[in-house]
């Protein structure tokens, strides 16, 4: 396997020329800054570059290029494989109704004898990512790793889109299944955030929309929390994810993040389920459990891996918005714990697929995902 | 020097190093990303502060909830019940006191609402038959473990029934004694009236029928010697008058109707003192009946009274005491003879009937009036005739064929009317092989 990384900044690429690595078999991953869907020139060079590969992406909270994160660039890996095939599919995805049928349409489209891994790129405002997930494990064996994340803008919720054929797309949802028996893939997904106050129940909701939380308005309770913050809503209610568990003495939680606020509504549109009747807590950053999920994170995805490889990190932008200045010290942890040599893309999203461990994919929040690619010799 | 992480982060984005001046562009770029650093701590600082200020207020508005349904569910418990109730925890202080305990201690709700233990103590001590170290006893045992009974007497004449158990958590932390009290006066003083009378009761049982025992058999042995030495006269060769002879006749009648009533009495008395040893065995009821009626036969002849028997030939044997039998049988057939007017009818009979064999005497006679029917087996009590004369016998016969009767497992039953006749019918246990004799 041949592998590149490189980067469009400050209106250049970061290389002089493309690397010479176009074929059937690469897949070309680009994530970019929300605005270059205004510029398609940029996005166009790259395509044109990479005729007969596969090529990927999406909008970002932030782009991760090895260790550095920024807000205004493309960050790009090329992988051209030796004995890896690929295919690329792709759903239009309009409402969070549709979500499980858009993954069945993936899988259906990917499923194949010796299809190994697929990872997946949402468009990530109302996508209901836990249906999403549903829908892709629902046509696929359980062998196959799924991973993948949401679409992210900014902490400004307001656009997002994926590369597909070529182009920015919105309301869609693309895939890549990678087959082939020498591919390697590891996983690793880590929060990193404690649950503190009350646990409440969830009193109304719909789907991915929550209404109320013991009987009171939800938005009422996250604009009390966030006092003089509130106006930065609803980036802001990422500081508090929500922590469900499906009844007070279930040991398994799942975490939500916020994705919207409707005030007329006094609505709050979460990345994934919050079902009318579980328990809710709010959680709140630790901020050195972040960094050391992030880590532990990395540590779970490397296990037999050749070089190169190449390191996918998918983090929550929730945990850059609490990170801040300090948001590098996680790209900068998982890559310590890869082996040396190993090259990262990644960005922050609205939401994270991953397996727990290993398992059936499903919609993560506020955690740091590693998807590990590598090439058995 | 050492830096900080970030701080060298910091320098190296903005262009500058930690061991050389800056350029101004770098200068400036490294100021703005620290002042961004200071504000991110500041906002950190204001969202940690604002969430454990708003998550303390909600965990204890959370707690006032608990609290005030754990409260309220404990009060309606504490008044629904039917005791009086004080609840005390470690510290002494009156958690909760019921309306009954207020009126049973006379406590006004003021004290209880202090919440002070001591005091409200004062109230229940003061009722104390002996006050002195029932308060220092009292504290010994409030944060103990033991549980107590204990039926309290108090000065006032009340008796208290009191329960005292410690409250614990389920890691075993004593948090509490909850205390109930409960009236039994009433209920006390009823049972200690009832014991005495039953003693009185069984103790005056017991001094009659030692002397009756004791009387008959003194009676019974001078009565021999006045019956059998009147008896001697009668049959002997000395020469006597007629008037002398009638004298005698009726001092043997007398004397013998004598011996009878001690028999009956002794008899009675041993089966009221539970001295009767029955020897169980398989007695055929048609020889019973038919040896009693050969018995009663010449009675029978001098009253101008048939008596006939009707025995089902395949009547099982009954299990009894030949001898008791006997008794029962002569009994019931001597009395209808006694109770039947010249040219009646006394008929004995005995049929099978599941497991039992019932054996009925029937009389044509004067029959019993319905309202003498309850005093029908008691000793002693004879029922008035109609003619309003005295009837013959010792008036024990009936008391003690019932007591015989419902010795043997059996029972005794009579049909009466007035003027037509009077039917008794016993009903013995069937003899059967493989049931112990």
């Amino acid at each position: 396997m041949e592998l590149a990384t490189f980067a469009y900044t400050d209106n250049a690429w970061s290389c002089p020329v493309f690397p010479a690595l176009d074929s059937p078999a690469t897949l070309v991953i680009a994530f970019a800054a929300p605005a270059y869907e205004d510029r398609p020139g940029v996005l166009g060079e790259l395509a044109a570059a990479y005729p007969r590969s596969v090529v990927i992406g999406c909008s970002t909270a932030g782009e991760i290029d090895q260790t550095r994160i920024r807000d205004d660039s493309i960050a790009v890996a090329v992988v051209q494989f030796a004995a890896t095939r690929l295919r690329q599919a792709h759903v239009r995805l309009a409402s969070a109704t549709e979500s499980r049928a858009a993954g069945g349409a993936l899988a259906a489209a990917l499923a194949g004898d010796d299809l190994r891994a697929v990872l997946v790129l949402s468009e990530g405002l109302h996508v209901n990512g836990s249906e999403l997930a549903r829908g892709i494990n629902g046509g696929l064996p359980e062998h196959v790793v799924v991973t993948g994340g949401l679409a992210g803008d900014g902490a400004r919720f307001g656009r997002t889109w994926v590369l597909a054929g070529g182009a920015p797309q919105r309301d869609a949802v693309v895939a890549v299944g990678l087959y082939g028996e020498r591919l390697r893939v590891g996983h690793g997904s880590q929060g990193g955030w404690d649950t503190f106050g009350p646990e409440r129940v969830i009193t109304r909701s719909t789907g991915n929309v929550l209404y109320e939380l013991d009987g009171r308005p939800a938005l009422a309770l996250y604009k009390e929390y966030l006092g003089e913050r509130a106006a930065e809503l609803p980036s802001s209610a990422l500081l508090f994810p929500l922590a469900l568990r499906e009844h007070a003495g279930a040991e398994e939680r799942v975490v939500r993040t916020v994705l919207a606020v409707d005030e007329s509504a006094q609505s709050m549109t979460f990345a994934g389920d919050v079902p009318k009747g579980w328990y809710a807590k709010l959680m709140r950053a630790n901020f050195d459990r972040l960094i050391l999920g992030a880590q532990a994170a990395g540590a779970a995805a490397m296990s037999r891996h050749e070089q190169p490889a190449l390191s996918i990190a998918i983090s929550c932008v929730g945990r850059r918005l609490v990170l801040g200045e300090r948001t590098e010290e996680e790209t900068e942890a998982v890559l310590e714990t890869l082996p040396a040599g190993t090259a990262q893309v990644g960005f922050y999203s609205y939401g994270e697929l991953s397996p727990h461990l290993s398992g059936p994919c499903d919609l993560h929040n506020q955690t740091m995902t590693l998807t590990l690619l590598s090439e058995a010799l | 020097m050492t830096l900080h992480p970030l701080l060298v982060r910091l320098l190296r984005k903005a262009g500058a190093a930690p061991d050389a001046a800056p350029t101004l562009e770098a200068w400036q770029e490294l100021l703005a990303r620290v002042s961004r650093t200071y504000q991110e701590a500041d906002q950190d600082r204001y969202t940690l502060e604002r969430s454990i200020e708003i998550s303390g207020r909600e965990m204890q508005g959370l707690y006032q909830n608990i609290k005030r349904q754990s409260d309220a569910v404990l009060r309606a418990t504490l008044e629904a019940a039917n005791a009086a109730i004080i609840v005390v925890d470690r510290a002494r202080r009156v958690v909760a006191a019921n309306r009954q305990f207020r009126e049973m201690w006379n406590v006004s709700e003021e004290l209880i609402a202090a919440g002070i233990h001591r005091p409200v103590l004062e109230r229940v001590v003061a009722f104390d038959r002996d006050p002195s170290g029932s308060l220092q006893r009292i504290d010994r045992i409030h944060d103990s473990m033991d549980t107590i009974r204990r039926e309290l007497d108090l000065s006032d004449g009340r008796a208290i029934d009191l329960f005292s158990a410690p409250v614990r958590l389920p890691d075993g932390t004593f948090v509490a004694r909850v205390t109930f009290f409960v009236d039994c006066t009433t209920e006390r003083r009823a049972a200690q009236q009832i014991e005495r009378a039953r003693q009185a009761a069984e103790a005056a049982s017991r001094a009659k029928s030692m002397f009756v025992a004791n009387m008959s058999h003194e009676l019974r042995t001078p009565l021999n010697a006045v019956i059998g030495l009147a008896d001697l006269l009668l049959v002997g060769q000395d020469p006597i008058t007629a008037r002398q002879r009638e004298y005698l006749e009726s001092i043997l009648a007398s004397g013998r109707h004598l011996l009878d009533l001690v028999n009956d009495v002794l008899d009675l008395a041993k089966v009221e003192a539970g001295k009767q040893a029955l020897e169980l065995e398989p007695v055929a009821a048609r020889d019973a009946i038919v040896e009693a009626v050969a018995a009663l036969e010449p009675l029978a002849l001098q009253r101008g009274v048939a008596l006939t028997n009707d025995v089902a030939a395949d009547a099982p044997p009954v299990r009894a005491d030949r001898r008791s039998l006997r008794q029962i049988l002569y009994n019931l057939i001597s009395n209808a003879l006694k109770f039947t007017d010249r040219d009646g009818r006394v008929q004995v009979s005995a049929v099978a009937r599941d497991g039992h064999v019932a054996i009925a005497v029937a009389d044509t006679g004067i029959g019993i009036a319905p309202e003498q029917l309850p005093r029908l087996y008691r000793a002693f009590e004879q029922l008035d005739l109609p003619t309003g004369e005295r009837p013959e016998g010792t008036g024990l016969g009936l008391a003690l064929t019932k007591r015989l009767v419902e010795l043997h497992g059996g029972t005794i039953h009579v049909t009466s009317r007035l003027g037509e006749g009077t039917t008794f019918t016993v009903r013995m246990p069937a003899f059967s092989e493989g049931h112990p004799a």
